[in-house]
């Protein structure tokens, strides 16, 4: 579809539709990043999703969700085209550098850099759960239209993925502590 | 462009206690989120909104 092609929205509705799209830019940029961490990366799939947004624009209904709609953009496209190049990326070094220098929370001694560590552990299904639900604050019915399963899935996944989280940084605390000084 | 950086998050949250885990899931995401969206994304957007048959002045 040709950029500017008139469709089916009234330009008001257009208005309206590319500020909302405007607006959902950097959400849209973290939950890339959280998918496929890496800044390039991410930032080409966010832009995909625009793209790919505006193109079904007419197939939106306006008043429905439309950060979820977006965010189902993104996910879909990353799941069905860059999955395979994202798994080959290693650790954004620009993001690494950033969180080594945070400080841990200060009331649980939990640094979030271990929580990002433990997060590109999980399993994608969780990952993407507690992205969208801890991370972007969706509610569970929300991420489910997202992820294209039930309410009771995201919420299996959301317990599994943060037990699994916990299990690691707690792994992680016990090795830290039993390994030898120096 | 206006972006999102402070969206009030209008959505109903799960009902947890605070949790320093997810609070750091949250940090992680706000991060992104706040960071200067690079200009490509401008030019993109506008790529896509333009009427077409609209030439640039010269």
């Amino acid at each position: 579809m040709e950029p500017g092609l008139d469709v089916d929205l009234r330009s008001d509705d257009l208005e309206k539709f590319k500020e909302q799209m405007v607006a959902l830019i950097p959400a849209l940029r973290a939950f890339a990043r959280g998918l496929c961490r890496d800044r390039v990366l991410a930032d080409d799939l966010a832009q995909e999703a625009l793209m790919r947004a505006w193109a079904s624009r007419h197939t939106f209904t306006l008043g429905t969700n439309f950060r979820a709609w977006m965010f189902m953009i993104l996910r879909n496209h990353y799941y069905s085209g860059s999955k395979s190049r994202a798994r080959e990326t290693v650790w954004d070094p620009e993001a690494a550098e950033r969180i080594l220098i945070q400080d841990p929370t200060q009331e649980s001694g939990i640094h979030v850099s271990d929580v990002e560590r433990a997060l590109q552990a999980l399993p994608e299904q969780q990952r993407e759960i507690l992205l969208l639900i801890a991370g972007s604050g969706l509610s569970y019915e929300e991420a489910a239209v997202v992820a294209n399963c039930n309410v009771g899935t995201v919420k299996s996944r959301l317990n599994r993925g943060r037990a699994a989280l916990k299990a690691i940084i707690e792994g992680e605390d016990i090795k830290r502590l039993s390994s030898p000084p120096g | 462009m206006t972006f999102d950086k402070h969206r009030k998050r209008e959505a109903p949250k799960p009902p947890v206690a605070f949790d320093p885990v997810e609070a750091a899931l949250r940090q992680i995401f706000d991060d992104v989120a706040a960071e200067e969206v690079p200009s490509d994304f401008a030019d993109l957007v506008a790529q896509l909104t333009e009427k077409p048959g609209k030439k640039k002045a010269k």
